[in-house]
């Protein structure tokens, strides 16, 4: 085999292995590399010993005789400095001395830098920044796993806590009466509730995965129709409407639907969702409401036709009364004039009873137009106008309250009570009372009067339409009705307590609150 | 492309405009992964995408993009992880340009997966020098500025880049001419 020698200049030994340490054989330090001052700035060329100790392997004592022993084997020294500079290689035996070839062990790139050692440093055959950078790679591997172990965790955090809610909400929509139905933004449907699959009329497999078109309430939408709203879903456009359909068993049915989408927390569209309500019962309602309203109307109009059309002949048929008996006052016997008279009072009654139907109608028909009334005012504006004979009397008791009430009602009221009193005063001296008590919640009203009374038989009866307790010519049966309507309106109360031929007191109480007293 | 690639985008757009201007551009892109892991590999589409993607949604042409990216990488990225690696390259700017080759050489042996460019450096004189680029991927030529810079930035020099050639015009690599 053919030997082979190597020389080297210094300069290209240090070169390739920058940290070699040459030993003379009294094992003192003759040359070392270009980087050894640089980890290790106080070495001198001084005995072996007083530089370094070796750590491994043990050696009883610094001499060639066990120098000997460990070559060919992995030498670490250990600088004697206050760095303790640690060097990995090997020696070996060269001419009279040993050459330690290796070099400096650390385990941190920032170990390289403390020592200000550049890349330049290191022979580009030694490994050892590679090893320190693949180490380094390692550790920014493990930040990562640890951050994407975080991550992970607080992610699942969250999507506990938005299972948590959503079965709440699943829960909420699962238990809804109206139908609830989730459907993406080609119309599929991937949820729906009990209710919607008792609206559709199928079981869930054939809901899922199908169109929420094939399940639209009494429509077929046809393909160019559903590729539109399609369109409009992608749009997330807001869906309100109103259908009606026929149920198994022959009734209408009203849906009212709203189709909405649900965004995420950038606006992008996920789903859309569907809320089917049952409105049938509300739109049997608002259609009986109106068709009311449409008969209220008509019999009001036939009222106000009808009062019209008796009251003109019956003003002719009076005035036709009074020139007859002008005229033929003289030819009348007794009882003639008596019949004549009977015929006026029978005449001025059924146009009092036609004033009265209108009343009664007019008090549904014009509006309420609520305002401060002065109670003293009107009992003295309604004193002013009915007719009272001289033989009557009218006292009120005390201050009456104001309160914000209709004061063309409340007129009406305290005057057909207070007619009524003076009417059917039957005494010589006729009494008529009328008091305001403040009790709690409600303002309690009474006339009094000592007239002829009213049998108890009556007292419920005396209120309904056209029933007149007195054969009074005059009574149409109808001021009662009108004061009774007039309390129900203001959720009031009104009784009475009467005794025949000593008198009869009317009450009645209307809340406060109803009324806005002041 | 290696996610730490990835990584550094991220972290540059979350630092300059916050968190949610991120999730907007990784909702823009349509790209799949959330979460890069630094030592894995990625498409490198999705490097092209996410550049793109801020290109658009901050009104900066992609060379601006680029050129950004490449100064975060020296100052931001390479300083955070690593800083003492970056250290050994040299003290200062000359110094680090011409370790530059075989620092860049030693890298490829670091990440296998890696189709790592290479460098070279020419005309070395006392204020300027000519480096060599290398790479098998289009267009990056911009980020190899930004890089440059971000030099300039870490030893505090101030930098003149001149693109004496360059593959758009027929060269088979690009040629920087790099004056402090």
């Amino acid at each position: 085999m053919e030997q082979l020698e190597f020389n080297f200049r210094k300069d290209t030994f240090s070169k390739i292995f920058p940290f070699y340490i040459l030993l003379d054989t009294n094992l003192c330090i003759k040359s070392y590399g270009n980087s050894i001052p640089k980890i290790i700035p106080e070495l001198k060329k001084t005995l072996f010993k007083d530089n370094f100790s070796i750590s491994r392997p043990h050696i009883e004592e610094y001499s060639t005789n066990q120098f000997n022993t460990i070559i060919n084997q992995l030498v670490i020294l250990k600088s004697n400095y206050k760095d303790e500079t640690i060097l990995r290689g090997q020696f070996e035996i060269i001419d009279e001395g040993y050459l330690f070839v290796g070099s400096p062990w650390f385990v941190s790139i920032e170990e390289v830098v403390q020592k200000n050692l550049s890349i330049n440093d290191f022979a580009f055959h030694d490994s050892l920044l590679d090893i320190l950078h693949v180490s380094k790679n390692y550790e920014i591997n493990y930040n990562d796993l640890k951050e994407l172990l975080k991550t992970v965790n607080e992610q699942r955090n969250i999507l506990k806590k938005d299972k948590e809610e959503l079965n709440k909400l699943s829960l909420v929509a699962i238990a809804n009466k109206n139908g609830v139905v989730i459907f993406d933004t080609k119309g599929i449907i991937s949820w729906c509730n009990d209710a919607y699959l008792n609206i559709v009329g199928l079981p869930l497999n054939k809901i899922i995965g199908s169109s929420i078109h094939d399940f639209e309430p009494n429509k077929r939408y046809n393909p160019k129709e559903i590729e539109s709203i399609l369109n409009e879903f992608e749009k997330g456009v807001i869906f309100n409407n109103e259908k009606t359909t026929i149920s198994p068993d022959g009734k209408k049915i009203w849906f009212k639907t709203i189709k909405q989408p649900v965004r995420d927390a950038n606006g992008k569209i996920l789903n859309y969702f569907a809320i089917i309500e049952d409105v049938t019962s509300e739109k049997e309602k608002e259609e009986l409401l109106l068709k009311l309203e449409k008969q209220n109307e008509s019999l009001n109009d036939y009222a106000h036709m009808i009062s019209h059309d008796l009251k003109s002949p019956l003003r002719s048929i009076h005035t036709l009364i009074s020139w007859i008996k002008e005229e033929k006052d003289m030819l009348f016997t007794e009882n003639g004039k008596k019949y004549m008279d009977m015929l006026i009072e029978k005449v001025e009654k059924m146009d009092n009873l036609i004033d009265g139907v209108l009343t009664i109608s007019k008090l549904d028909t014009i509006e309420y137009k609520y305002q401060e009334v002065d109670l003293n005012e009107i009992l003295n504006i309604v004193i002013s106008i009915i007719h009272i004979p001289s033989h009557v009397t009218i006292k009120i008791t005390n201050k009456f309250p104001t309160i914000y009430t209709d004061k063309y009602r409340i007129q009406q009221l305290f005057q057909n009570l207070i007619s009524n009193a003076v009417n059917y005063s039957n005494k010589k001296a006729g009494k008529v009372t009328i008091t305001y008590k403040d009790i709690d919640d409600f303002h309690l009203f009474s006339i009094k009067d000592n007239g002829i009374g009213i049998e108890k038989s009556y007292h419920e009866k005396i209120f309904d339409i056209f029933e007149s307790y007195s054969d009074d010519s005059k009574s149409s049966g109808i001021g009662l009705s009108i004061v009774k309507k007039i309390i129900e309106n203001y959720k009031g109360e009104i009784w009475l307590e009467s005794e025949l031929n000593k008198g009869t007191t009317f009450y009645f109480k209307i809340p406060k609150v109803n009324n806005g007293t002041t | 492309m290696y996610g730490i690639v990835n990584k550094a985008i991220e972290e540059l757009v979350i630092s300059n405009f916050g968190e949610d201007k991120w999730e907007i551009i990784l909702e823009k892109s349509g790209i799949e992964p959330s979460f890069f892991i630094s030592n894995e590999t990625y498409d490198d589409a999705i490097t092209y995408q996410l550049a793109q993607t801020i290109s658009q949604e901050m009104n900066m042409s992609i060379d601006d993009v680029m050129i950004a990216f490449g100064e975060w990488w020296v100052v931001k990225t390479t300083h955070d992880k690593y800083s003492g690696l970056m250290q050994t390259g040299g003290s200062n700017l000359k110094q680090f340009l011409i370790n530059l080759p075989a620092f860049h050489n030693r890298v490829m042996l670091h990440y296998p997966k890696l189709t790592p460019p290479e460098f070279k450096v020419s005309h070395i004189e006392e204020r300027n020098l000519c480096l060599h680029y290398f790479s098998k991927r289009e267009g990056l030529q911009e980020f190899v500025r930004g890089l440059i810079q971000g030099l300039g930035i870490i030893y505090s020099t101030e930098t003149k880049i001149e693109l004496l050639k360059s593959r758009s015009d027929g060269s088979d690599h690009e040629i920087f001419k790099i004056s402090w």
